[in-house]
């Protein structure tokens, strides 16, 4: 099992002759040798020699998201990638062994506080201040004995000292991400620091992290106008499948997780078989693929639970949400759209770029610049694992409204379902697709992150290149059907942010007319 | 598995590793205030890694310069890795040069440059072909610069160049695209307010750099409502010169098939007039200590704290930026991270900086996030860290760690011949001395824990701070009197 399973290239042909702007001169131009391996273990490598600088960058995925978190412990996927920076029984910690039971005992405590003060009012029960005090008091103590072992953030410090840039993860719907950059010459110092936190983790600080991640939770979303308003959306937009609750959690169950908790969700997720490499750089893949087996090859392999099976049931009319938030007016819709890897899913791509992507895009050069309606204007579809959603976001100029914008939206949407797009419009699209990619992957960390969530989402890596011959192989006529089929009033949800305390409901209904002059609230 | 190391040590021989040991000897040296390590960092320490090849790039190597007859500084590189044209343009024509009357005016010009059409081309014909062959343009501005940057396919190189002196040379300032322009700047104006980490910057500037200098002048609705044609025309002809011009030209060419397109394009751009260049407004610093509230009614607030620091001339700027990466600009290697965030989960977001690059004084930052009622707390941490980074020496570990994360991670500055390039031509720009990048590290690595306290105790000042909070409430007011005398600001309204 040594043998290196195939010298693969990576081709791109990236576009037919018909409409060869931009075509041949790319394809020619992601010819990279890419081994492939996979561990007995279960584990998967993907390497991607590329020489251009003595660095290499490494993304580590693992296919657990927040779609995997059951009622309750929603952020519970991202409390934990928040976690596997805080040690292992190597790193971390002065003396890991005596550390371990204080760890239990606060584990513990907080289990009787959070039994005193929130299950027994849900039992109709009165919390006991005086007990409340007493565990409280007994917890600071053990937290204060539990700190004297702790070296804070030794991993990022330890990569630092190394070089490494780019130290970060990430977590989404549908997969938790890690990444770094590093001098070629460290590659070793990778595989033993990444092995070993899969291995034997410890999730020390853990009450801590959490109140950190309810304020990363009050940055991204309670203060922010648009992370309201697209949490409220997509929390509408989709009904069954787990996509409807935020990656960060909900304030409720984020302030009650516990570790036991994120120690069991680990122990099933976090398996060599579910997780992918890919590394791109200066790299050696036979000398890859021996540092990968002596660090990861021992990693045991475990059960992993069958993928749950979620299916958005068809939409049955239009759902209109209206969050009050002391803000400008903003516009956000959301239609139905399949999951990645549909074959609908090109088309829709492409009619994202016809209305969206660039200075001459139709909905920019219609209400941004000619009608002057919105400052700014996005579209897109959003593929993810179950179910797909297609986005179009747009920031109203005063003293135009909600109403106006949407209806502009509207008869751009109708124009693309009567008149078809023509050859050269289809021609530029097809390019901006093909230069957009080349961008993302001219560096290390961009093609690592491309593949690998390829990799993840559709079960083969050379989907990112495939995706590229399907994307130009769509027509004029695909896209009139793409938009007939999916952007329909009935299948969408339209919310809109408009200005308010939030913390009244008043009437329903989106496009309030909103005047010119609406004063700050002071305070 | 962290037994099995590699057992023999590489031979260390070049210049990075032994950087490295260099690092190692300091810790080794000094006995006292040895950090607490995990089994872990010790058998981390004892790794050896191969040599790596860096070769730092230079001017006559990698990247060719020549001055053009009408005073054009062009740098040049072939770059094979990749079929592409990029280009990039710098002149000293950012808002600082603007007329004081003109607020603005350098911001709309930047725009209108790329967005108003030329005079052999409607904006709206421009964006096509732009959009149909995959090219883009785009314009920036700052205080100091605008800035033109481009790329195409290599194929395209003709093409793309000619549209881009086009921009340069021949732009259009069409009525139309400027009027949206403004719109959607005046729109965003109203919005100020909505971003509370933005408002939190502009708020600051206001109160540090006050009316007597431009940056403490926010633009206004009227201001932006103000400008005419005729403005960005005199700003253009001004500013937008060959001999104010630095142009980066890097593709899948020789360099000399790249002089010969710029010298198609660009060569025959006469200066006319001699460039006349303004006196820049200069920057007074002021120390005061105080604190401004600009209430908010959210969850969270977002504050600022500092004063002014230093501009790039100034020799300690190498043990500052090393002081500011310990104290707080190191992310999660520094100080203010690790207790305000790791240890007491106060923030997410939170980290200083105190820039060492600026042509004129800038400003040291603290920003931190958290909710209200631990406002008066984060602040207290944060100030108390610079105070005990001037009254004690950092730790030999925390230098060495500082001084190996620069030294280690300088390969990550030349991963592209395009960013080799940009990087000299801005050093050129700056005016730094050619061999800047040559001894850079060396400076680094003179840095002695007694530099790092003394430019603490010079240039941090914990009892001269100003502290600006967006959001709070009003229970938390009366502490905030504790860093100084508090005053209100008003939310700027949307007009």
């Amino acid at each position: 099992m040594k043998r290196i399973l195939a010298f693969l290239t990576i081709s791109a042909v990236l576009l037919l002759a018909t409409y060869a702007v931009a075509s041949t001169v790319l394809a020619d131009n992601f010819r990279l040798p890419v081994t492939e391996r996979t561990l007995k273990n279960g584990m998967r490598f993907l390497i991607v020699e590329r020489r251009e600088s003595p660095t290499f960058a490494a993304y580590i995925r693992f296919k657990v998201g927040s779609v995997n978190e059951v009622p309750g412990q929603t952020g519970l996927t991202h409390l934990l990638e928040h976690m596997m920076f805080k040690g292992t029984n190597h790193f971390g910690s002065t003396d890991p062994v005596r550390e371990q039971p204080l760890l239990a005992r606060i584990d513990a405590l907080h289990a009787l506080l959070q039994a005193e003060k929130r299950q027994k009012r849900l039992a109709g029960a009165v919390p006991d201040p005086d007990r409340v005090a007493t565990l409280e008091k007994e917890l600071a103590g053990l937290e204060e004995q539990a700190k004297r072992f702790i070296i804070r953030n030794e991993l990022w410090e330890i990569y630092r000292r190394n070089g490494g840039t780019n130290l970060n993860a990430s977590t989404s719907h549908d997969g938790t991400q890690y990444f770094i950059s590093l001098p070629k010459n460290r590659l070793e110092l990778w595989a033993l620091l990444e092995s070993d936190r899969m291995r034997d983790p410890v999730f020390r600080e853990f009450y801590t992290e959490r109140d950190v991640v309810q304020e990363e939770r009050r940055q991204r979303v309670d203060t922010s106008p648009r992370g309201q308003l697209m949490e409220a959306a997509v929390g509408a937009a989709f009904t069954a499948v787990p996509y409807r609750h935020p990656v960060l959690g909900w304030p409720g169950d984020l302030e009650n997780l516990n570790r036991p908790q994120a120690q069991a969700y680990f122990k099933t997720h976090y398996a060599p078989n579910n997780a992918l490499v890919v590394l791109v750089g200066d790299l050696d893949p036979a000398e890859v693929i021996r540092v990968a087996e002596r660090y990861f090859g021992d990693l045991p392999p475990q059960p992993i639970p069958p993928a749950p099976i979620f299916e958005e049931p068809p939409q049955r009319g239009e759902r209109r949400i209206r969050v009050e938030f002391p803000a400008e007016p903003q516009l956000l819709m959301l239609y139905q759209a399949p999951p990645v890897g549909h074959p609908d899913s090109y088309p829709l791509a492409v009619l994202g770029a016809l209305l969206g992507d660039g200075r001459s895009s139709r909905l920019y050069k219609r209400l941004v610049d000619e009608r002057r309606l919105v400052t700014s204007i996005a579209a897109g579809p959003w593929f993810l694992q179950y179910a797909g959603l297609f986005v179009i976001q747009a920031t109203p100029r005063a003293p135009h409204t909600l109403d106006e914008v949407e209806a502009a939206v509207e008869e751009e949407i109708a124009l693309l379902k009567t008149e078809p797009v023509s050859p050269r419009e289809m021609l530029k699209v097809r390019n901006q697709t093909v230069f957009e990619t080349v961008e993302h992957l001219a560096s290390n960390a961009g093609l690592a992150s491309r593949l690998g969530s390829a990799w993840a989402l559709t079960g083969d890596w050379r989907s990112l290149f495939s995706d590229q011959d399907k994307l130009t192989a769509v027509t004029a006529e695909d896209v009139r059907e793409a938009a007939k089929r999916y952007l329909n009033p009935g299948h969408r949800t339209v919310a809109s942010l408009v200005r308010g305390t939030g913390t009244t409901v008043r009437g329903a209904g989106a496009g309030r007319p909103l005047g010119a002059r609406q004063p700050w609230d002071p305070n | 598995m962290l037994t099995r190391r590699r057992g023999v040590p590489s031979r260390i021989s070049s210049w990075l590793a032994l950087a490295i040991l260099v690092g190692g000897c300091a810790v080794a040296g000094s006995s006292q205030q040895a950090s607490p390590r995990s089994p872990g960092f010790a058998l981390v320490q004892q790794m050896s890694f191969a040599p790596l090849e860096l070769a730092i790039p230079r001017v006559g190597r990698e990247v060719e310069r020549r001055v053009l007859s009408n005073g054009l500084v062009l740098y040049l590189a072939t770059d094979r890795s990749l079929p592409v044209f990029k280009a990039y343009a710098l002149f000293r024509a950012g808002s600082l040069y603007e007329e004081p009357s003109k607020p603005g005016v350098a911001q709309f010009t930047a725009s209108q440059l790329r967005s108003g059409g030329t005079d052999v081309m409607s904006f709206a014909a421009l964006d096509e072909e732009l959009e149909v062959l995959g090219i883009s343009i785009e314009a920036g501005v700052s205080s100091e610069t605008i800035s033109v940057s481009m790329s195409a396919l290599a194929k395209d190189a003709d093409r793309a160049l000619e549209l881009f002196a086009d921009i340069l040379r021949r732009p259009a300032f069409d009525a139309t695209p400027l009027e949206t322009y403004r719109g959607r700047v005046t729109e965003d104006l109203r919005r100020v307010a909505e971003n509370p980490s933005r408002l939190m910057m502009q708020e600051f500037s206001r109160v540090m750099y006050t009316e007597a200098h431009p940056s403490g002048r926010p633009l206004t609705s009227a201001q932006a409502r103000a400008i005419r044609r005729e403005d960005l025309l005199a700003h253009f002809r001004r500013f937008l010169r060959p001999d104010n011009m630095f142009l980066a030209v890097v593709g899948d060419f020789s360099v000399d098939e790249l002089a010969a397109k710029v010298q198609g394009r660009l060569g025959d751009w006469s200066a006319g007039s001699p460039l006349d260049l303004p006196t820049l407004p200069a920057v007074a610093p002021r120390f005061e200590r105080g604190v401004y509230l600009v209430p908010r009614d959210l969850t969270q607030s977002n504050i600022v704290l500092g004063h002014f620091g230093i501009r790039r001339s100034n020799p300690d700027r190498y043990a500052i930026q090393i002081m500011d990466m310990i104290l707080g600009g190191g992310g999660f290697s520094s100080r203010i991270m690790e207790r305000v965030r790791s240890e007491e989960g106060l923030a997410y977001s939170v980290s200083s900086s105190f820039p060492t690059t600026t042509r004129d004084i800038g400003l040291f930052r603290v920003t931190v996030q958290t909710k209200n009622e631990n406002v008066p707390r984060a602040v207290r941490t944060i100030l108390d860290e610079m105070t005990r980074m001037r009254d004690s020496p950092v730790t030999p570990a925390e230098l060495a760690g500082a001084k190996d994360a620069i030294i280690n991670s300088f390969v990550f500055r030349f991963t592209s011949r395009f960013s080799i390039v940009t990087q000299l031509l801005t050093l050129d720009f700056d005016e730094y001395p050619p061999n800047y990048l040559d001894t850079l590290l060396d400076r680094y690595r003179a840095v002695t824990r007694e530099d790092v306290q003394r430019v603490a105790r010079q240039y941090l000042r914990p009892d001269d701070t100003t502290v600006l909070v967006v959001g709070g409430t009003a229970q938390i007011e009366p502490a905030l009197a504790a860093f100084g005398p508090v005053s209100r600001l008003p939310v700027p309204a949307a007009e």
